[in-house]
């Protein structure tokens, strides 16, 4: 317990649209240190891209309901477009229809973030409240990685070099 | 460097006069030729900028999202890939070229998991393969127009500056020459006539 108290007091705190004050690795290393064996793994084994098949993590559940909901409505607007109709969408507002990629990356990171703050305020000093701290980090690392140039680079790298590879 | 030799004979005068009536009448030919790839080239100029304005123009627009193509969740760059351009030969101011057509692609499943913009991004990056093959279709028109250009151009210069002055020469010089002839053989024979003349006097 006193190796939990004393992990999560040392974690920098997150905040939304901020850098990321500690990488993953830090954090995981940190955790490792601090946390039993089985903490750990449970800890390793849970990642925001796969929400849903987390299991054996029932104070997360109505983030994992949420990251559901919000599959749900991805896969929907995903099939609408390959359909040409309108998604019918449930949980995400339907103002995000018209947003930008970017954007809806963007509204379905923060709609996480604040589902995982608000479990986050009923936990003290839990395993939880680490499980959080990894799930909000990722978020963070993924919301960082946006970056305006790098996409332009990525972009510019599948496009011009295939040029030579281009037969005419 | 002397030129060659010219026959002064009325035969050569005649085949130099064959050689500056079809130096004549293709000159033209050629200049018609000459101007019609410089205005294909032109227009298939014309053609690359725009198609370079629409990518940039593809690029502006996704500026706004471009950033989530370095997701760290997505290694996008092995999404798409260049399998086939599809061209079909056509004559283009009597050259034959490769005419764009389409693009085949190979594109890797976007599994469900997958963040929604990837498919934005195949499209966009289908969207620019699609104009910067178009490209270089276009391209490769022009270095065969301009090969072709070129080959125009050097029969023009030959026509305008050794065919039809060279002949022009030659007749000259022939006539000038047949006709110094003609009058050395009249001037000849009016003096023998008179120096016949003078002796059957005496």
């Amino acid at each position: 317990m006193s190796n939990l108290v004393y992990l999560i007091t040392s974690l920098p705190s997150l905040t939304y649209d901020h850098q990321p004050p500690v990488t993953m690795e830090e954090f995981m290393q940190d955790a490792q240190y601090q946390l039993s064996d089985n903490e750990y793994n449970k800890l390793e084994a849970l990642d925001i891209k796969k929400l849903n098949e987390a299991q054996d993590f029932g104070n997360l559940k109505n983030a994992i309901v949420l990251f559901d909901e919000l599959e749900t409505d991805r896969l929907e607007i995903r099939s609408a477009k390959r359909q040409s109709r309108t998604p019918n969408i449930v949980t995400m507002p339907s103002r995000i229809i018209g947003k930008n990629p970017l954007e809806v990356e963007q509204y379905l990171m923060k709609a996480l973030w604040d589902e995982l703050d608000a479990i986050d305020t009923m936990e003290q000093f839990t395993i939880t409240e680490v499980f959080i701290y990894k799930l909000k980090l990722q978020i963070l690392c993924r919301l960082d990685s946006f970056n305006t140039e790098k996409g332009l680079e990525i972009l510019d790298k599948v496009v011009y070099p295939a040029q030579e590879n281009m037969e005419v | 460097m002397a030129g060659p030799k010219i026959k002064y004979t009325k035969t050569e005068r005649a085949r130099q006069q064959k050689i500056l009536k079809v130096s004549l009448r293709m000159l033209p030919l050629f200049e018609a030729m000459e101007k019609s790839l410089m205005v294909t080239i032109n227009s298939i100029n014309e053609a690359i900028e725009r198609l370079r304005y629409a990518i940039e123009e593809n690029k502006a627009q996704s500026e706004p999202w471009i950033a989530v193509l370095n997701d760290q969740w997505v290694e996008i760059g092995s999404f798409i890939s260049i399998k086939k351009i599809k061209t079909k030969p056509v004559d283009v101011a009597g050259v034959r070229v490769q005419q764009y057509e389409s693009v085949d692609f190979d594109v890797a499943p976007v599994n469900d998991d997958m963040p929604l913009w990837v498919d934005d991004a195949i499209d966009l990056m289908q969207d620019q393969l699609q104009l910067i093959a178009e490209i270089q279709c276009l391209q490769k028109q022009i270095e065969l127009l301009e090969e072709e250009l070129l080959e125009v151009r050097a029969r023009v210069k030959l026509f305008e500056n050794r065919r039809i002055p060279n002949a022009k020469k030659a007749i000259r010089k022939i006539s000038q020459k047949l006709q110094d002839d003609e009058r050395l053989m009249i001037a000849t024979s009016k003096v023998m006539k008179t120096k016949k003349a003078k002796e059957e006097k005496a």
